[in-house]
């Protein structure tokens, strides 16, 4: 419904796949101020139509995100025909992820699908035998909930959503009962009865919104670092991993200067996994410019796997190690991997890594022993809530989740109500307000929906 | 040749009154056709004035300065204000009538007003000349020629009376249909459809044994329907209820054989609101009991109404069934209960100001647009009335929207959503509930009815000065606190928190268990405000967040209904629309987008295709103009 704003949204521009480089685009009046907020180095006017190379830093903390090409198209001279900023980035969902919020800190708004090429045509940049296919694009886009899930889903996320609708419709008649029929012969329901019915609602919702997290591991893929000092392991783990010669692997430390990055697949879920420089205390400056990104990295990963050794004690290069787990560990997901137990395991290694109270597993990459335990280990630390069984019918669109979001808030709103003993009204208004949220996914509930519900369940009649 | 009249209203019912009465008040010559002087203003059903939703209805009638509400103040014998425990928003005045002083009254009314004629007869047919009505033509072929045409016909047109499997041609119990209007007005190009209502038997009310029945007292004191009515002080009567047993059931079931409604003699369909006792007993066969009021008439009146008998069985059934009823065992029926099926026009066929598409300055009200109920009647009525004047006189017209009154959304509803039973109103049916209460219909529509010049001056002025005094309090609240002494014996008795420093008014009120008129005692200087003034800022205080998440829905609405489709607008010509849709957008012609958004069965993506075309619509026209310029 918002295709009419003439505000300035931003979005994906190139599909959501694997590949070096993603663009990024912003249409509409401030999306060059907006961009500009963000670039280390300006675009003027006479960057009109030409690359620019710059930094893009967060607004807010200066933080650098990712190293870009910019380029800027005047208005009309555009796609759309207005404004039109495209950010070529890396093609990280992570980095594309934040470059997104970025711009939408400073204004803009997230493209509703097909809105750019919707503004094009508004701003006759498709000609009128065009107009036709535009518009069933728009058709197709605005039952997609209901169409994709179909498709996508089986329909068993429409199931799932119409369940709650219909639950809510049935909450909803309740308290209308109790309103236009409270002069009929009807057991009206007790608040606390409505309230533990709302409630579960809301746990339902939520513990669908859950699925989210889960939802964009399988559509985006998942980060997945490993970290060690040098010659722990890594690059051969990261072999093992895969299946096959990837990374260099040599008894020499630091072999791997840089990071190296290979795809795999694990339970559906593509991971990218990233074998970095390993970790010591060094005046080698290639090598401490390895492990400077090696953290920087850490900050997007989804999981790290922390590798050390258990046949021996933990030396300098490893203490370096525990101080990068606990400067991280609350934003990242850690996963202890005990290598080399093929040499034994020996009680002083383990007892500082457990003090860590992170998830730890004891493999070794040579016998190529405790790797299902590790894959298993991975999958908890990416999937940290309880997806239950609601495994099979995920979130994986943002509209959806603000939706449900927004669900979750004017449900919370009724169950307040509720609890300070308010008016039946006044509860009412907020399930209404949740319904005609849901209806966003599902299509609209009118007063007709409610009456039809009251009349088809309850003995209505003086 | 006779006189031509501005307006002539066909029907003496709820619509007819309002419409005649608005027509001529406003200065226009008003002819009131209807079959029987004595039969204007008849409760032909239910002995009683508002309800739930109703009762909104008719304030809000009287605050345009219609009369429902007068009448029902002046002959009400049992009022009742219904949900009060619930929260002020559905608070619904109802009144039951004394059902021959209300038809009195509203006859002294009608032929009292100057520059109101009523003739005895039927219409049925009229005279469209270039697509406008210009006469009205009565049975005995008479012509009265007229500038405009109000048809509230009820349930006379082509009116079929059922009791058991037989039937005859009636529009009201001993009163004759009107014959061959619809068929004139369906060769014109309305499309008709056949709805069914009833109504239950009527008995003696010596004949019950009150030993059994429960006692329902009327409020004391009465409230007023009206904003003019200062205070009721009629004698009040109580009403009874009983309820069927086991046994009712079994000799209702085993009539059914002889039902018209179940043996497919009635085709038409009735309200599910509202469903005989033969449908209740059928569809919720498991329910061991239905609740029944034993309703008076009146004082000089010995019948009584079975509320919640609507029946159309055979006489013996009915009377079988009545006396398994505990209370009823001697019951002597004094009218039998019965179905009636009649005519209506989807109201598809209307503008929002009730006039007909088709025939210019023919206005269609009350029961023949589908509707069931008095004040759904006298609503419509009223708006008809008003907008046929309006018309006439070249004066903007009279459209409330949605947000403003339920008078808004019954006719919206009217139009939009698919008419498949009688309609009636809801609480429910209003969106914008919280903002259309009973008590604040004068804030809301006064001004309206004051500048179309019915409402009286002095009850306007008092309604200004309400609104005047509503600001000063809200102020007041604002600027004055109470201290922890003066504050905290009251919260100790209410069981509320005490407050540790001096806290505005504003803030405590807000506290569900503290009221308002509680702290304002507490206040020295306080000026002493009427009560509906502090009732009216209790609410908007404790409601405010309420009030302000309906208020983000209205401004939603608004955002819709302010996107206005092109009267030019072709809707083949709109690419990706549903075929449903289409057909449904090319018969309604909806004005706005929001008014799309609620026609049934237009769906909701092809809202959004809609959106699309009309951006494009209006970029086109922009973009030409500025083509057109450079």
């Amino acid at each position: 419904m918002k295709y009419i704003e003439k505000d300035t949204i931003v979005a994906l521009a190139t599909p959501l796949g694997r590949g070096a480089i993603a663009v990024v685009r912003l249409s509409g009046q401030d999306s060059l101020a907006i961009v500009n907020r963000l670039l280390v180095r300006k675009i003027g006017k006479a960057d009109v139509r030409r690359a620019v190379f710059s930094d893009l830093i967060a607004a807010d903390s200066g933080e650098l995100i990712d190293q870009v090409v910019v380029t800027y198209f005047q208005a009309p001279a555009s796609y759309t025909g207005e404004d039109v900023v495209e950010i070529s980035c890396h093609c990280n969902p992570l980095i594309i992820d934040r470059i997104i919020s970025q711009a939408v800190q400073q204004g803009a708004r997230v493209a509703e699908p097909g809105e750019f090429t919707f503004r094009a045509f508004l701003n006759h940049k498709l000609d009128l035998s065009q107009a036709e296919a535009v518009a069933e694009v728009i058709d197709a886009r605005t039952s997609q909930s209901l169409k994709q899930s179909l498709h996508h889903l089986e329909g068993r996320l429409s199931e799932k959503i119409a369940a709650i609708k219909n639950e809510l419709l049935d909450c909803l008649s309740l308290l209308e009962i109790s309103l236009d029929f409270s002069e009929e012969d009807l057991e009206i329901i007790p608040p606390e009865q409505l309230r533990e019915r709302l409630t579960r609602v809301v746990n339902r919702i939520q513990s669908f919104l859950k699925t989210y997290a889960y939802g964009r591991l399988l559509e985006n893929g998942a980060r997945l670092l490993i970290i060690g000092k040098p010659n722990v392991g890594k690059s051969s783990l990261l072999n093992l991993l895969l299946g096959k010669e990837r990374a260099i692997v040599s008894d020499l430390p630091g072999t791997t200067r840089d990071y190296i990055e290979a795809g795999m697949q694990l339970d559906g879920i593509y991971i990218q996994a990233v074998d970095t420089a390993g970790v010591r205390q060094t005046r080698d400056q290639v090598e401490s410019m390895g492990i400077q990104r090696t953290l920087e990295l850490l900050k997007t990963a989804d999981v790290a796997l922390a590798m050390f050794e258990g046949h021996r004690a933990l030396d300098a290069d490893d203490q370096e190690m525990l101080r990068i787990i606990q400067a991280h560990c609350k934003e990242t997901p850690f996963v202890l991997v005990v290598n080399k137990a093929d040499l034994g395991v020996r009680e002083e290694a383990l007892e500082p890594l457990r003090a860590l109270e992170l998830p730890l597993v004891t493999l070794s990459v040579k016998e190529e022993r405790g790797l299902d335990a590790l894959k298993a280990a991975i999958r908890k630390a990416l999937i940290q809530e309880d997806v239950g069984d609601s495994e099979e019918v995920v979130i994986t669109s943002a509209r959806h989740r603000a939706v449900l979001e927004a669900v979750v808030e004017a449900l919370g709103n009724a169950l307040q109500s509720l609890q300070q003993g308010a008016p039946e009204e006044v509860v009412a208004l907020d399930v209404r307000v949740a319904l005609d949220r849901l209806g966003e996914i599902t299509g609209e509930t009118t007063p007709e929906d409610v009456l039809r519900h009251i009349f088809s369940n309850f003995c209505i009649g003086k | 040749m006779s006189t031509i009249y501005d307006i002539v209203v066909a029907g003496g019912g709820h619509a007819g009154i309002e419409a005649a009465l608005a027509a001529a008040r406003l200065g226009l010559k008003t002819a009131l056709v209807t079959l029987r002087k004595d039969t204007i203003g008849k409760m032909s059903c239910n002995p009683a004035i508002g309800g739930l939703a109703k009762g909104h209805l008719v304030r809000e009638i009287d605050a345009l300065g219609g009369e429902m509400a007068k009448i029902i103040d002046a002959t009400g014998i049992h009022f009742k204000m219904l949900n009060r425990s619930k929260g002020p928003a559905v608070w619904s005045p109802r009144a039951q009538a004394d059902r021959l002083a209300y038809m009195k009254e509203a006859q002294r009314r009608v032929l009292s007003q100057p520059g109101l004629t009523v003739i005895e007869g039927s219409v049925n047919g009229l005279v469209v000349k270039q697509g406008r009505v210009a006469a009205a033509v009565l049975e005995d072929g008479s012509v009265i020629p007229c500038r405009a045409l109000i048809l509230s016909a009820g349930t006379f047109l082509n009116g079929r009376i059922h009791i058991g499997l037989s039937n005859f041609e009636s529009g009201r119990a001993g009163e004759k249909a009107v014959k061959g209007l619809t068929e004139q007005l369906r060769a014109l190009g309305f499309e008709t459809g056949r709805l069914k209502t009833g109504t239950p038997p009527r008995i003696h009310r010596d004949s019950i044994d009150y030993s059994k029945v429960i006692e329902q007292v009327p409020d004391n004191p009465p409230t007023p329907f009206s904003f003019q009515t200062e205070k009721i002080d009629r004698p009040q009567l109580s009403c009874y209820i009983t309820y069927t047993t086991a046994e009712t059931h079994e000799y209702l079931r085993a009539g059914l054989d002889r039902s018209p409604l179940y043996t497919g003699v009635i085709k038409a369909v009735g309200p599910r609101y509202c469903p005989s006792i033969e449908d209740k007993i059928v569809r919720f066969a498991d329910k061991g009991r239905h609740q029944i009021f034993l309703e008076p008439e009146g004082f000089d009146n010995p019948e009584v109404y079975v509320n919640g008998f609507s029946t159309s069985l055979p006489e013996d059934v009915q009377l079988a069934a009545l006396r398994s009823v505990p209370g009823l065992e001697r019951a002597h029926i004094i009218r039998l209960g019965y179905a009636v099926e009649y005519d209506f026009f989807p109201s598809f066929q209307l503008k929002h100001t009730l006039e007909t598409k088709l025939v210019e300055n023919l206005y269609f009200a009350g029961q023949i647009n589908g509707t069931s109920g008095y004040e759904e009647a006298a609503a419509q009525g009223l708006i008809a009335g008003i907008n046929a004047v309006l018309k006439l006189l070249d004066r903007e017209p009279l459209v409330l929207d949605r947000s403003e009154a339920y008078i808004a959304v019954l006719i919206d509803d009217l139009i939009n959503k698919t008419i498949l039973e009688p309609y009636r109103m809801f609480t429910s049916r209003a969106e914008f509930r919280l903002l259309l209460r009973q008590d604040n219909a004068d804030l809301r529509l006064m001004e309206k009815g004051y500048r179309i010049g019915l409402l009286p001056e002095p009850v306007y002025e008092r309604m200004l000065r309400k609104r005047e005094q509503i600001r000063e309090l809200e102020r007041y609240l604002q600027d004055h606190s109470l201290s922890p002494e003066r504050f905290n014996p009251l919260a100790e008795r209410m069981g509320s928190a005490p407050i540790r420093v001096s806290t505005p008014l504003r803030q405590l009120v807000k506290r569900p268990e503290i009221r308002l008129s509680d702290l304002l005692a507490l206040m020295e200087d306080a000026a002493a405000f009427p009560r509906e003034v502090v009732a009216q800022v209790e609410f908007s205080t404790k409601y405010e967040g309420y009030l302000k998440r309906q208020q983000d829905l209205v401004e939603k609405f608004r955002r819709m209904e302010n996107r206005v489709l092109p009267e030019d607008l072709d809707y083949d010509r709109v690419p990706s629309l549903s075929a449903e849709s289409r057909e449904k957008l090319k018969q309604i012609r909806p004005r706005s987008l929001g008014q799309a958004s609620r026609i049934s069965g237009v769906r909701h993506s092809d809202i959004a295709v809609l959106m699309v075309y009309l951006e494009k619509y209006h970029r086109d026209r922009d973009y030409v103009s500025r083509e057109t310029v450079s």
